[in-house]
Protein backbone atom coordinates (compact mmCIF):
# COMPACT_ATOMS: atom_id res chain seq x y z
CA UNK A 1 0.00 0.00 0.00
CA UNK A 2 1.32 3.45 -0.85
CA UNK A 3 3.76 2.41 -3.56
CA UNK A 4 1.80 4.30 -6.22
CA UNK A 5 2.87 7.55 -4.54
CA UNK A 6 6.61 7.26 -5.24
CA UNK A 7 6.70 9.69 -8.16
CA UNK A 8 4.26 12.12 -6.54
CA UNK A 9 6.27 12.14 -3.33
CA UNK A 10 9.54 12.92 -5.07
CA UNK A 11 7.80 15.63 -7.09
CA UNK A 12 6.33 17.13 -3.90
CA UNK A 13 9.76 17.03 -2.31
CA UNK A 14 11.28 18.91 -5.29
CA UNK A 15 8.55 21.57 -5.12
CA UNK A 16 9.02 22.06 -1.37
CA UNK A 17 12.82 22.27 -1.71
CA UNK A 18 12.58 24.83 -4.54
CA UNK A 19 10.09 26.86 -2.49
CA UNK A 20 12.53 26.78 0.42
CA UNK A 21 15.31 28.16 -1.81
CA UNK A 22 12.91 30.83 -3.09
CA UNK A 23 12.02 31.79 0.48
CA UNK A 24 15.65 32.06 1.59
CA UNK A 25 16.33 34.56 -1.21
CA UNK A 26 12.95 36.30 -1.04
CA UNK A 27 12.60 37.12 2.65
CA UNK A 28 14.36 39.99 4.39
CA UNK A 29 13.55 38.89 7.91
CA UNK A 30 16.08 36.52 9.51
CA UNK A 31 13.34 34.44 11.16
CA UNK A 32 11.47 33.94 7.89
CA UNK A 33 14.71 32.94 6.13
CA UNK A 34 15.32 30.42 8.89
CA UNK A 35 11.83 28.99 8.45
CA UNK A 36 12.49 28.52 4.73
CA UNK A 37 15.61 26.55 5.66
CA UNK A 38 13.41 24.31 7.83
CA UNK A 39 11.17 23.87 4.79
CA UNK A 40 14.14 22.59 2.78
CA UNK A 41 15.03 20.16 5.58
CA UNK A 42 11.45 18.87 5.52
CA UNK A 43 11.64 18.34 1.75
CA UNK A 44 14.86 16.34 2.19
CA UNK A 45 13.20 14.23 4.90
CA UNK A 46 10.26 13.47 2.62
CA UNK A 47 12.57 12.31 -0.18
CA UNK A 48 14.60 10.18 2.24
CA UNK A 49 11.53 8.47 3.68
CA UNK A 50 10.11 7.87 0.20
CA UNK A 51 13.31 6.20 -1.00
CA UNK A 52 13.56 4.20 2.24
CA UNK A 53 10.03 2.86 1.71
CA UNK A 54 10.70 2.18 -1.96
CA UNK A 55 13.82 0.13 -1.28
CA UNK A 56 12.38 -1.47 1.85
CA UNK A 57 15.20 -0.24 4.12
CA UNK A 58 14.51 0.36 7.80
CA UNK A 59 17.44 2.78 8.06
CA UNK A 60 15.33 5.63 6.64
CA UNK A 61 13.34 6.15 9.83
CA UNK A 62 16.50 6.26 11.94
CA UNK A 63 18.24 8.71 9.61
CA UNK A 64 15.20 10.99 9.59
CA UNK A 65 15.21 10.89 13.39
CA UNK A 66 18.86 12.03 13.38
CA UNK A 67 18.13 14.78 10.82
CA UNK A 68 15.25 16.12 12.91
CA UNK A 69 17.49 16.15 16.01
CA UNK A 70 20.18 18.08 14.15
CA UNK A 71 17.49 20.49 12.88
CA UNK A 72 16.36 21.08 16.47
CA UNK A 73 19.94 21.83 17.57
CA UNK A 74 20.37 24.16 14.60
CA UNK A 75 17.12 25.97 15.38
CA UNK A 76 18.17 26.49 19.01
CA UNK A 77 21.58 27.97 18.17
CA UNK A 78 20.22 30.03 15.24
CA UNK A 79 17.44 31.59 17.28
CA UNK A 80 19.94 32.41 20.07
CA UNK A 81 22.07 34.22 17.48
CA UNK A 82 19.02 36.19 16.29
CA UNK A 83 18.20 37.22 19.86
CA UNK A 84 21.78 38.45 20.23
CA UNK A 85 21.55 40.30 16.89
CA UNK A 86 18.28 41.93 17.94
CA UNK A 87 19.81 43.11 21.23
CA UNK A 88 22.74 44.73 19.48
CA UNK A 89 20.90 46.62 16.73
CA UNK A 90 17.15 46.36 17.52
CA UNK A 91 16.36 44.75 14.15
CA UNK A 92 16.68 41.32 12.55
CA UNK A 93 16.56 42.54 8.97
CA UNK A 94 19.34 40.65 7.23
CA UNK A 95 20.17 43.59 4.93
CA UNK A 96 21.14 45.63 7.99
CA UNK A 97 23.83 43.22 9.19
CA UNK A 98 26.61 44.13 6.76
CA UNK A 99 29.79 44.39 8.86
CA UNK A 100 31.27 41.40 7.04
CA UNK A 101 30.44 43.08 3.68
CA UNK A 102 27.75 40.49 2.98
CA UNK B 1 -10.26 7.46 -0.33
CA UNK B 2 -6.53 7.39 0.44
CA UNK B 3 -5.85 9.10 -2.88
CA UNK B 4 -8.18 11.98 -2.04
CA UNK B 5 -6.54 12.35 1.38
CA UNK B 6 -3.06 12.25 -0.16
CA UNK B 7 -3.74 14.86 -2.83
CA UNK B 8 -5.56 17.16 -0.41
CA UNK B 9 -2.64 16.97 2.01
CA UNK B 10 0.01 17.54 -0.66
CA UNK B 11 -1.87 20.49 -2.21
CA UNK B 12 -2.28 22.04 1.23
CA UNK B 13 1.43 21.45 1.94
CA UNK B 14 2.51 23.21 -1.27
CA UNK B 15 0.13 26.15 -0.73
CA UNK B 16 1.25 26.74 2.84
CA UNK B 17 4.90 26.34 1.76
CA UNK B 18 4.30 29.12 -0.81
CA UNK B 19 2.97 31.24 2.03
CA UNK B 20 6.05 30.49 4.15
CA UNK B 21 8.33 31.54 1.30
CA UNK B 22 6.51 34.73 0.30
CA UNK B 23 4.63 36.09 3.33
CA UNK B 24 5.57 39.40 4.91
CA UNK B 25 4.20 38.57 8.35
CA UNK B 26 6.52 36.41 10.44
CA UNK B 27 3.77 35.03 12.69
CA UNK B 28 1.63 33.90 9.73
CA UNK B 29 4.82 32.49 8.21
CA UNK B 30 5.41 30.32 11.29
CA UNK B 31 1.78 29.20 11.49
CA UNK B 32 1.70 28.14 7.84
CA UNK B 33 4.98 26.28 8.38
CA UNK B 34 3.16 24.34 11.12
CA UNK B 35 0.43 23.53 8.57
CA UNK B 36 3.07 22.30 6.10
CA UNK B 37 4.64 20.06 8.73
CA UNK B 38 1.30 18.59 9.83
CA UNK B 39 0.43 17.88 6.16
CA UNK B 40 3.78 16.14 5.73
CA UNK B 41 3.05 14.08 8.85
CA UNK B 42 -0.25 13.04 7.27
CA UNK B 43 1.59 12.08 4.09
CA UNK B 44 4.01 9.97 6.15
CA UNK B 45 0.99 8.17 7.59
CA UNK B 46 -0.39 7.54 4.09
CA UNK B 47 2.93 6.09 2.86
CA UNK B 48 3.10 3.74 5.86
CA UNK B 49 5.73 5.47 8.00
CA UNK B 50 3.84 6.11 11.27
CA UNK B 51 6.97 6.42 13.43
CA UNK B 52 8.32 9.29 11.32
CA UNK B 53 4.88 10.92 11.34
CA UNK B 54 4.85 10.79 15.13
CA UNK B 55 8.36 12.26 15.39
CA UNK B 56 7.41 14.95 12.88
CA UNK B 57 4.39 16.05 14.92
CA UNK B 58 6.12 15.79 18.31
CA UNK B 59 9.51 17.33 17.55
CA UNK B 60 8.97 19.51 14.48
CA UNK B 61 5.42 20.80 14.77
CA UNK B 62 5.60 20.61 18.57
CA UNK B 63 9.01 21.56 19.91
CA UNK B 64 10.82 23.42 17.11
CA UNK B 65 7.85 25.53 16.01
CA UNK B 66 7.02 26.45 19.62
CA UNK B 67 10.63 27.66 19.93
CA UNK B 68 10.19 29.70 16.73
CA UNK B 69 6.91 31.24 17.88
CA UNK B 70 8.42 32.00 21.26
CA UNK B 71 11.32 33.91 19.68
CA UNK B 72 8.93 35.72 17.29
CA UNK B 73 6.80 36.87 20.21
CA UNK B 74 9.96 37.86 22.13
CA UNK B 75 11.46 39.95 19.32
CA UNK B 76 8.21 41.16 17.74
CA UNK B 77 9.77 41.86 14.33
CA UNK B 78 7.94 44.35 12.13
CA UNK B 79 8.36 44.83 8.42
CA UNK B 80 8.76 48.60 8.33
CA UNK B 81 11.66 48.98 5.92
CA UNK B 82 10.64 49.94 2.38
CA UNK B 83 11.52 47.52 -0.42
CA UNK B 84 14.73 48.93 -1.91
CA UNK B 85 16.12 48.34 -5.40
CA UNK B 86 18.65 45.70 -4.33
CA UNK B 87 15.84 43.63 -2.81
CA UNK B 88 13.85 43.81 -6.05
CA UNK B 89 16.88 42.64 -8.04
CA UNK B 90 17.48 39.80 -5.56
CA UNK B 91 13.85 38.73 -5.76
CA UNK B 92 14.04 38.63 -9.55
CA UNK B 93 17.04 36.26 -9.34
CA UNK B 94 15.21 34.26 -6.66
CA UNK B 95 12.27 33.68 -9.03
CA UNK B 96 14.65 32.67 -11.82
CA UNK B 97 16.55 30.28 -9.54
CA UNK B 98 13.28 28.77 -8.30
CA UNK B 99 12.07 28.02 -11.83
CA UNK B 100 15.50 26.75 -12.90
CA UNK B 101 15.84 24.45 -9.88
CA UNK B 102 12.30 23.17 -10.19
CA UNK B 103 12.42 22.40 -13.90
CA UNK B 104 15.98 21.05 -13.93
CA UNK B 105 15.44 18.60 -11.05
CA UNK B 106 12.02 17.59 -12.41
CA UNK B 107 13.43 16.98 -15.89
CA UNK B 108 16.36 15.04 -14.46
CA UNK B 109 14.06 12.86 -12.35
CA UNK B 110 11.81 12.35 -15.35
CA UNK B 111 14.79 11.10 -17.38
CA UNK B 112 16.11 8.63 -14.80
CA UNK B 113 12.74 7.49 -13.48
CA UNK B 114 11.90 3.85 -14.15
CA UNK B 115 9.12 2.51 -11.94
CA UNK B 116 9.59 -1.14 -12.85
CA UNK B 117 13.12 -1.39 -11.48
CA UNK B 118 12.64 -1.32 -7.71
CA UNK B 119 8.92 -1.69 -7.12
CA UNK B 120 8.55 -3.20 -3.65
CA UNK B 121 5.56 -3.44 -1.37
CA UNK B 122 5.47 -0.39 0.90
CA UNK B 123 4.83 -1.50 4.43
CA UNK B 124 5.10 -0.07 7.89
CA UNK B 125 8.49 -0.65 9.53
CA UNK B 126 8.20 -1.61 13.22
CA UNK B 127 9.82 0.79 15.66
CA UNK B 128 11.88 -2.09 17.06
CA UNK B 129 13.60 -2.57 13.69
CA UNK B 130 14.40 1.14 13.44
CA UNK B 131 15.76 1.14 16.99
CA UNK B 132 17.92 -1.91 16.28
CA UNK B 133 19.40 -0.30 13.17
CA UNK B 134 19.95 2.94 15.07
CA UNK B 135 21.80 1.25 17.93
CA UNK B 136 23.92 -1.10 15.80
CA UNK B 137 24.74 0.25 12.32
CA UNK B 138 24.23 3.92 13.19
CA UNK B 139 25.56 3.87 16.74
CA UNK B 140 28.34 6.41 16.09
CA UNK B 141 26.10 9.00 14.33
CA UNK B 142 23.52 8.48 17.09
CA UNK B 143 26.03 9.21 19.86
CA UNK B 144 27.50 12.13 17.90
CA UNK B 145 23.99 13.59 17.61
CA UNK B 146 23.55 13.45 21.38
CA UNK B 147 26.90 15.24 21.84
CA UNK B 148 25.79 17.80 19.22
CA UNK B 149 22.57 18.42 21.16
CA UNK B 150 24.53 19.00 24.37
CA UNK B 151 26.89 21.42 22.60
CA UNK B 152 23.91 23.22 21.02
CA UNK B 153 22.17 23.62 24.39
CA UNK B 154 25.26 25.06 26.07
CA UNK B 155 26.05 27.22 23.03
CA UNK B 156 22.51 28.62 22.75
CA UNK B 157 22.44 29.57 26.45
CA UNK B 158 25.90 31.14 26.21
CA UNK B 159 25.06 33.16 23.08
CA UNK B 160 21.65 34.38 24.20
CA UNK B 161 22.42 35.34 27.80
CA UNK B 162 22.92 38.91 28.88
CA UNK B 163 26.42 39.87 29.97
Amino acid sequence: MGEAYFGYNIFLSVILFALGVLGVLWQRNALSVFMSVELMLNAANLALITFAQQFGDAAGGGLVLLIITVAAAEAGVGLAIFIRLYRQRATIELDKATELQG
Amino acid sequence: MLDILYFTLSTLAVLSACYVALSNNTVYCALSLVVTMLCLAGIYLVIQAPFVALIQVLVYAGAIMVLFLYVIMLLNPRQTEPVVASVIVRRFWARLLFLLLFFLISAWLWLIYSPAKTQTQWESVPVKTIATRLLTDFLLPFELTSVLLLVAIVGAVLIARRN
